[in-house]
């Protein structure tokens, strides 16, 4: 089955200034999402996965972060090359590709009304006046679920729950049609059951709507109940990437071994210990030049510590790569 | 909303009632006899017994209180033993000028201050920034007599500009009210900015980090909409405390300000009353400025409610 | 851990963030540096007045009245041909004795009310904050006029006057660091394990909390005390003439400003460099010592 690429990220890199110098916050990613696809981006907190999102955007606060390189092609177009601030970057946003954000207690502006904040969007982007964008709204608030949206319209955030402020975030993606929405950690901050219905909805607008979707998670469970292909990131780089039945069945890079095995399953008995992955991540600021994962990785082979850093290369299967140096041309190396 | 209005207006009365006791009882201390002082001092002793008498100044002193109390509510604000006058007519014609230039005064420093803060917070490091920050810190030590009579230096005296001191009221002449009120509410400003300033500008930064403007900015919404609308909103709330504060500060400044400018305030009245020890005078005059003062917060406080929705809905 | 562990340890890690307040001070910038360096200067010339200053400041010379800046005196002299530079050394200490007094009375005493306010049952609680908040709705300026007069005038007239007006402004921030110590469960524990009355509990644990927001106020009403006394000593309720004052000399310089500007200006500059001082001082110790109140204060 062919499928169209919507969004495609070339080599994209950003780092912020600090005071203790160059944080390589994203480092020489490229990643690709069709449509209708749904694609997930893992990683432990700080390996980068929250700033390339945002980055595809622009959206990331400069200063002390810059876009160093790299290209994000939408339709044919390098949205890197628009200014940040400029009118075609924010006919972008909102009304293309959308992003929505973990914490929905914050994300909304808690002295303006929904229905004021989501009719702005609609009247941002396109020619509506203020009751055409109103009723759009409406229509929005009800495809995401909410019951009584014409009421609904007039509330403030904080008269809304976790759950249901979530959804007027997504609502505010679908309000202008956006082809790609991304969302960061959705469900972090909500609770389980919460999560599944924001997660339901989601998928249901991909399904239906012929969206896509990234989701940056680190919950393993959201990504094998929902994902078509995963991104696996560590220390600003991408380290694998597959399908999700490759990466869950087989994955091939230490890290995401480590990963798999420390997710707790129904049928390990309870006195078994969890299995975590030693260490911590690296600083990224003055990174050598080598494989980041070395110091923790308990399969690591002399080559690792002598050999520069690891590009992704074809694992054994098709659309499967990993960047590890055990894994030479395609033969595990693996002691 | 009723009910937190209602609250609120007790509660100030009983805080007025609380400085009115506080106010009573440091009279009764102030030293110095204030009829003697009137009348100087070789009068017939008869003379000073008739006057004392008539000012009920041998009551006890509960019921001097309650007297002036009972006067006070209704309107009455007793005799200045030193202008001989009803001290309600003497005020009423000098609270006017008092909060005419002090309204005047917290209008244009607020104007201003908000747009410093703003702009120094939205373009933060910048030179503007910088320079924005620095003159808001030197004026914190700025006294207000003394840049009073720097503005009287230059703008009156070298360069002619204004008058020294004086003041017309704004509905007799209203061209010949600003020349007058210009140095006066110039002072004021200097004095008001530095605080409103700084408070709008670390607001503003905090406000421009939260989450809810990174949505905005998701949605595409133009920067200079999150700034004035978005991001503004927000960061008035604490700002119109300040203002409210700034009401205690302009009328307690007055004093001064009105002694520089040789100005006919309440502020001025005040300063005579203490110096001649005219203790119906001060008591007056300090249970004005008060009343006003808490008026005033009052005012702010319903004000917050407009503004924030969260409050509002926390009265009902 | 044993006993001598956990109090070695206590030490170390009192010495550590001794150690990073003074690191966080002083790293905060020339600006930080020069304004603590300028009151030291000050606080060495107000004290060393005597010593420092080139003329007796009461001593007139009326052929000299109203003249310029000269190579003997270098801010020239007042209407009365007194030595402006001397009286300005002069006013340095009164007004750093009026206002280092009257912030150590005020803060004693606030925090004295505020440990009270704070601790204590419903009915001490609302009487002091009451108060307090009554105190606030009279203006600053006018209650200490006020209060001055009724003490009848003078120096420590102006001390008292000015330490009542700082009060409510520590009385309320102890009572906000108490009501919310007070909750903290280290403070419940204590009080489980029996600490044997109310004062052991305040003095082993609020207080010291309570201490560097304490020392950051004091540090700001310093300045807000210089600006009062300077005020007041313009409005002429303060010290008598002919001691020197820098907001007497301002006042006594107004009549001559067309021709001699210079005693009304000079100590005009004075108050703002030491106030701004205290200010930029307060701020470094505020992130020195308690990074959580940033912008708070």
């Amino acid at each position: 089955m062919m499928s169209e690429v919507l969004l495609k990220v070339n080599n994209l890199s950003t780092s912020f200034f600090t005071s203790e110098g160059e944080v390589k916050a994203v480092d020489d990613v490229s990643y690709y999402v069709n449509k209708g696809e749904v694609v997930a981006i893992v990683g432990e907190s700080g390996c980068g996965k929250s700033v390339s999102q945002l980055s595809s955007t622009q959206l990331v606060q400069t200063p002390p972060g810059k876009i160093m390189s790299g290209e994000v092609i939408l339709d044919g177009r390098n949205l890197l090359k628009y200014g940040r601030l400029s009118k075609e970057m924010r006919a972008v946003r909102g009304a293309e590709i959308s992003e929505i954000f973990q914490e929905p207690m914050t994300s909304l502006n808690p002295v303006f009304t929904i229905g004021k904040q989501l009719s702005d969007v609609v009247m941002t982007h396109s020619k509506a006046d203020k009751k055409e964008a109103w009723k759009r709204s409406i229509e929005a608030l009800r495809t995401v679920g909410i019951p009584d949206p014409e009421s609904r319209m007039k509330n403030y955030p904080f008269e809304m729950s976790g759950g249901m402020r979530q959804r007027v975030m997504i609502a505010t993606a679908v309000v202008c049609n956006s082809k790609l929405i991304i969302a960061d950690e959705p469900t972090t901050a909500l609770d389980v059951t919460t999560q599944a219905q924001v997660m339901d909805l989601l998928i249901s607008l991909v399904k239906n709507r012929g969206l896509s979707l990234i989701v940056v998670t680190h919950n393993l469970g959201l990504v094998t109940r929902y994902a078509d292909r995963v991104y696996v990131m560590y220390a600003g780089k991408i380290i694998e990437s597959g399908t999700t039945e490759q990466i869950m069945t087989n994955p091939k890079h230490p890290y995401t071994i480590g990963l798999m095995n420390s997710v707790p399953k129904l049928n390990t008995s309870r006195e078994e210990p969890l299995i975590p992955i030693e260490g911590a991540p690296p600083l990224l600021t003055n990174l050598p030049n080598k494989c980041a994962f070395l110091p923790r990785c308990t399969k690591a082979c002399e080559d690792c510590n002598k050999l520069a850093y690891p590009t992704l290369r074809k694992a054994d299967e098709e659309n499967h790569f990993v960047a590890c140096h055990i894994y030479v041309g395609g033969a595990s190396n693996a002691k | 909303m009723g009910t937190f209005i209602i609250k609120r207006i007790l509660w100030s009365i009983l805080v007025l009632f609380l400085v009115s006791i506080i106010v009573f009882v440091l009279m009764q201390f102030l030293p110095g006899d204030p009829v003697r002082t009137s009348l100087g001092t070789d009068v017939d002793q008869r003379v000073v017994d008739e006057w004392r008498e008539k000012f009920h100044l041998n009551d006890p002193v509960i019921k001097q209180y309650l007297l002036w109390v009972k006067n006070m509510l209704r309107g009455d604000f007793g005799t200045s033993i030193m202008y001989r006058h009803s001290i309600s007519d003497l005020i009423s014609i000098k609270l006017p000028t008092t909060i005419t230039l002090g309204l005047a005064g917290i209008f244009i420093s607020t104007i201003l201050a908000v747009v410093l803060g703003v702009l120094s917070a939205v373009k933060r490091g910048s030179v503007t920034d910088q320079i924005v920050t620095v003159f808001a810190s030197i004026g914190l030590g700025v006294p207000t007599f003394w840049i009073a009579i720097i503005f009287i230096l230059v703008f009156a005296i070298k360069l002619g500009w204004f008058p020294v001191q004086g003041y017309v009221a704004p509905w007799e002449n209203f061209a010949q009210f600003c020349r007058y009120a210009a140095m006066p509410v110039a002072t004021m400003v200097v004095t008001m900015v530095p605080s409103i300033c700084r408070q709008t500008r670390s607001n503003m930064l905090e406000v421009i980090n939260q989450d809810y403007i990174r949505t905005a900015r998701a949605n595409g919404i133009s920067e200079g909409k999150i700034t004035y609308i978005y991001a503004l909103k927000n960061a008035l709330i604490p700002v119109i405390t300040i203002i409210g504060l700034q009401m205690r500060i302009v009328v307690g400044g007055s004093v001064v300000v009105e002694r520089v400018f040789n100005i006919n305030g309440v502020g001025n009245l005040l300063m005579n009353g203490i110096t001649n020890r005219d203790y119906f005078l001060v008591q007056a005059c300090v249970m004005i400025i008060s009343i006003v003062t808490v008026f005033t917060n009052l005012i702010v406080d319903i004000c917050y409610g407009f503004i924030d929705p969260r409050i509002r809905k926390s009265w009902r | 851990m044993s006993e001598i562990d956990i109090k070695s340890w206590q030490t170390e890690t009192r010495k550590k963030s001794r150690k990073q307040a003074w690191r966080v001070f002083f790293g905060r910038g020339l600006v930080t540096k020069l304004a603590f360096v300028f009151l030291i200067v000050f606080i060495v010339v107000a004290v060393f007045a005597d010593v420092i200053s080139p003329y007796n400041p009461n001593v007139q010379n009326l052929r000299l009245a109203r003249s310029g800046i000269s190579k003997e005196h270098w801010l020239g002299c007042d209407s009365l041909g007194r030595d402006v530079l001397s009286r300005i050394i002069y006013g340095a200490r009164v007004s750093l004795f009026a206002s280092v007094l009257a912030g150590l009375i005020g803060a004693t005493i606030g925090l004295f009310l505020g440990l009270v306010a704070g601790y204590s049952k419903r009915i001490l609680n609302t009487i002091i904050m009451r108060l307090t908040d009554a105190l606030l709705c009279i203006p600053g300026m006018v209650f200490t006029l006020v209060m001055t007069a009724v003490l009848g005038g003078g120096l420590y007239a102006i001390v008292v006057s000015i330490a009542i007006g700082m009060i409510p402004t520590y009385v309320r921030m102890v009572v906000g660091m108490v009501t919310s110590l007070r909750e903290n469960d280290y403070i419940v524990v204590s009080q489980m394990l029996g600490a044997r009355r109310t004062w052991s509990v305040l003095f082993k644990h609020l207080l010291p909390n309570c201490f560097p927001s304490l020392i950051v106020l004091f540090t700001m009403n310093l300045g807000g005390g210089i600006m009062m006394e300077s005020a007041l000593s313009y409005l002429g309720v303060g010290i008598q003439p002919p001691t020197a004052t820098w907001g007497g000399m301002v006042s006594n310089g107004f009549p001559y400003l067309t021709t001699n500007p210079g005693p009304s200006i000079f100590p005009g500059i004075c108050i703002i460099l030491v106030v701004v001082s205290f200010n930029i001082v307060g701020d470094g110790l505020r992130d020195a010592l308690d990074p959580r109140l940033k912008g708070k204060l």
